[in-house]
This record gives C-alpha cells, structure tokens and sequence, in this order.
C-alpha cells in the first residue's frame, strides 16, 4: 500500500526547498555586489526597485533577451553540454541537507529534508564529483586556451581538495557515527558535561578549518578562485560562454556556495539544532522545562537553520573582499602538504580521544 | 518487475557507452562515454540494493580517475595518433611486491576466508553500516592487503617521478 500522502507532502517539500534555493542564489547574486560595494566604500545597485532588491529580476530579463553566441571552432554538443553538467548538480546536492526536526503528523513521521538516504553525506560527495565535469568539459569544448587552463586547474584543484575534505568529515562520522545528516544533526543536540551542546566545532575545532578551508576550494571561491583568475586567464573556463549559458554557470557557483553554508551549518554548527530546544521545547539542565508547540519548535529551527546558512553566506562574500588570491603552487602546496596531513591528524587525535571517552 | 526492466535498460546502455568508450575516435568522447558507463554501473548497485557501493563508484571512479584521465588528455594532445608510449622498465622490487600480495590475496580467496557468511542477502545487506561491519570483522586482513598494495603503487610512482629530476 503506497502512502499518497507522504508522497504529496515529500513532493511539496521539495517543491518549496527548489523555490527557495533558486531565489536564495538571485538574492545572492544580489547580495555579492551589495557588500562588496560597502566593502569598498561604494552604493553598488540601488536602483532597480527598493534598495536595488528587483536587480536580480532585471538581470535575469537581461540575460534571457541577450544574444546567445556558440563560436564558430567550439565542439558544439559538448559546449551546450557543459552549463547544463554544472547547474544541474549544483541544483540536486541540497536534497539530503535537513533543516528541522522530525514532525509527527497523525502517525507519519516527515522529515524535514528532501530525501533522507542512507548514505547521506556520500551523496553530496558524489554530486559534487559530477559537478566538477562542467567546468572541466566546457572549458575543453571551448577550444580557447585561457578556457581549458581555467578548465585544468579546476580538475587538479578539485582533486587536491576533495581528499582532504573527505578526510575532515571523517572526523565528524566517528564521533556522531552516522552517514545520514539529519541523524548528524539531531546528535548535536545532545549535552557534553551535561550543559555544553556537543556541536561539531567544539568536538572538530582542526576538521571544522581543514573543511572550511577545502569547502571554499571545492566551489572555486576566492581566495581559491584559480579557474576563474580574470587577471591571468580572462574569464577562465567561462570566457566563451553568454547569455544563459553563462549565467548557468553562476547560478551553479551560487548553488554550491548555498550547498556549502548549509552543510558547514549542519556538519559544524549543530545544523537545525538550537541549544537547549528539544521537539517538546526548551529543556534547561536544572532550570527546567519550557512547553512549545510542535510547529512552533519546527519554525524556530527552519529559522535557526537559515541564520546559520546565511551567515556562512555572508562569511563566503566577506572572505571574497577581503583576501586576495593565491598562486597555484601555493594552492597545491597547502592542499597536499598542510591540509592532508593535519586532517589525518586529526583522524588520529579523535580516535585516541574516544578511545578514552573524552567525545 | 519494474526493476527488472530498469536493470535490463541499464545494462543494455552500459554496454552500449563501454563500446561506444572503446571505439569513439577522440579520446574526449571515450572519457566522458566511460563516465556515463561508470553511472550505470552505479545504478545497477542501485537497484541490487548497494547505495553506499553506488556513492563509492561515484565518488572514485567519476570524482577521482575521470577527473585524472580528462586531466591528462588535455594537458597532452591526444588527437594525434598515440605511438611513443612508455620508454622505461617498470622497477622491478614495486612490480614484484604486487604480484606477491596479489598471489597473496588470491591465496586468502582459495582458503575461503572471503566466502560469503551466512545471512548476505538479507534487507540492507548493501548499507554503508552492513558494508563496514563486514568489512572491519570477517575481511580485514584481505582489506588491509588491498590497502597496502595501494601504498606500493604510489610509491612506485613517486619513484618514477624522482627518477627522471636525476636524484
């Protein structure tokens, strides 16, 4: 017997998660000119409607009416190809990230996630590896040398980075022991010493740097940003792409940084969790219980959960302003000979350290 | 029955894109048709009920070797018909260490120390908790070999990198 109900309620779910994540990267976009432009001692777009808030509507208008050009010498089926490779994962990898607690509706148990798999981290790991073959393949298909180094140095730099990332979540698996990210989450709820909540920072403060750290390599973000260094190589992997095209591959970038924040939020920052807040509602050790109903404690969280993210938002457009950019051997050199190390050091340390039961 | 036709359309295209890999004439297109065959391959976990072997196909074989094989590709150009390939002698000590925990392996196989324990094919038998337990307890050994035969190949290969700077 098919349950139609949890099918319509998980349908409409991912419904309003796909509307929100395709509005949070037009904010967003928004968001970038708009700090970078305080940054700098600058207004940036205020123009179009109150505090410039239609400008990503005016952009999109733009880049839909604009001329779509394919050069002549470009491989055609994989340059049309390519865009598609990056926004579409970029778009699905959000599916396994949980932003509240379990809700009981007349004996269902919805969770509060597209899809909560079994492999769950796994997945965004392997979306993310499909992720990369846009960047890779467009700039090939391009057939413009400044494209296919930009191309090059995002496959060597992803490949330097995933291993590393993959090594710092390792850290957080041993200690909450799921792969699900709702189950990861829902532990950091739980005490340490009876009024700390066991958040990932504090039980992974060295896997929360080497994640952040890698995180910003992944998505290709400054100070990291060598496929697209557009004082060396023009545009990078995007030099012959306009119109939509082009902005699918933002849109993707975007994604991605949405993608990250969230999942920081949710591997390091207690995700959904607000101290203290169980589903029945504020349990303070030796102070007592304070009542909340259950859609109340599920509108705390979504609300806890989007503060997180967007502040790791803000931290993505923040460091963009404030760094500048490494060189390449500098950036390989951190990957393979500091990151990788520290993070199996810190595989060690955290084995020993459950070993004795300290976490 | 439905996921019998699914396995039947999978593994008709995963042939299709591993021939199409062998046979296309640019290198490009072989890499990116094995990355489509590598997907199906994941889907069959799928549908066998493996979804942690299906995320660790992905992972490796897409996130990994693909990456490397397009790298290599492009930084080389590969349009010109391949004729000059490995000049050197593999180091013989690397090749032979192989060989010997490869026989070793293989020896374990034969004992029946990898033969499949009792209850395989129960619901959830392919999860990543499943996988792992079998893993840490009745394959050990046999991993920690595997493990270490990784090892020897990248040292080998730093070798030959050390080789040609003359240290």
């Amino acid at each position: 017997m098919v349950d139609y109900i949890t099918i319509l309620i998980y349908a409409l779910i991912s419904i309003v998660v796909f509307a929100v994540l395709l509005s949070t990267v037009a904010v967003l976009t928004l968001a970038e000119r708009r700090i970078s432009a305080f940054m700098q001692d600058r207004l940036g777009p205020n123009r179009v409607g109150p505090w410039g808030l239609l400008q990503p509507v005016a952009d999109g208008i733009k880049f839909i009416m604009k001329e779509d050009v394919i050069p002549l010498e470009v491989n055609r089926f994989l340059y049309i190809l390519a865009p598609l490779m990056t926004i579409i994962p970029a778009m699905l990898a959000f599916a396994v990230v949980p932003f509240g607690h379990d809700l009981f509706l007349r004996g269902r148990v919805i969770n509060l996630q597209v899809a909560n798999f079994d492999i769950g981290i796994l997945y965004i790991f392997a979306i993310a590896a499909m992720g990369i073959f846009g960047i890779i393949i467009g700039g090939w298909a391009s057939n413009n040398k400044y494209s296919l180094l930009g191309g090059l140095r995002s496959a060597s730099q992803f490949i330097s980075y995933e291993i590393a990332m993959s090594l710092a979540v390792i850290g957080i698996l041993m200690v909450y022991g799921s792969l699900r990210l709702n189950d990861i989450a829902q532990y950091q709820g739980s005490l340490w010493f009876g009024f700390i909540p066991k958040w990932g920072i504090l039980v992974q403060p060295l896997g929360f740097i080497i994640f952040i750290v890698s995180v910003y390599a992944e998505t290709n973000r400054v100070p990291f940003d060598l496929p697209e260094a557009e004082a060396e190589l023009v545009g990078g992997y995007h030099t012959e792409y306009s119109s939509m095209k082009f902005a699918f591959f933002f849109m993707g970038e975007y994604a991605n940084m949405i993608t990250a924040s969230a999942l920081i939020a949710t591997l390091y920052f207690g995700g959904w969790q607000v101290p203290y807040l169980h589903n029945i509602g504020f349990i303070f050790p030796k102070l007592g219980i304070f009542h909340l109903q259950q859609w109340l404690v599920a509108l705390i969280e979504i609300l806890s959960f989007a503060i997180k993210v967007g502040f790791f938002l803000f931290l993505f457009l923040w460091i963009r302003w404030t760094l500048p950019r490494f060189r390449f051997d500098q950036l390989t050199d951190l990957g393979w000979k500091v990151l990788i190390p520290l993070a199996l050091l810190n595989i060690v340390v955290t084995g020993a350290l459950m070993m004795l039961r300290i976490i | 029955m439905i996921t019998n036709v699914l396995f039947y359309i999978a593994s008709v295209l995963l042939v299709i894109t591993y021939i199409y890999a062998v046979l296309a004439g640019s290198p490009v297109y072989s890499a990116i048709s094995m990355g489509v065959a590598f997907f199906f391959t994941a889907f069959l976990f799928i549908l066998l009920g493996a979804p942690f072997l299906a995320a660790v196909q992905v992972i490796i074989y897409v996130g990994a070797m693909l990456v490397l094989f397009l790298f290599i590709i492009m930084m080389f150009d590969l349009n010109k018909p391949a004729t000059a390939v490995l000049k050197y002698k593999p180091s013989t000590i690397f090749s032979y260490i192989i060989v010997a925990l490869i026989l070793l392996i293989g020896f374990y196989m034969s004992r029946g120390v990898l033969k499949m324990p009792e209850g395989f094919t129960v619901a959830g038998f392919g999860s990543a908790e499943n996988v792992g337990f079998n893993l840490m307890r009745y394959y050990l050994l046999p991993f920690e070999l595997a493990s270490f035969v990784l090892l020897v190949g990248v040292l080998g290969a730093i070798n030959f990198i050390r080789k040609g700077r003359g240290t």
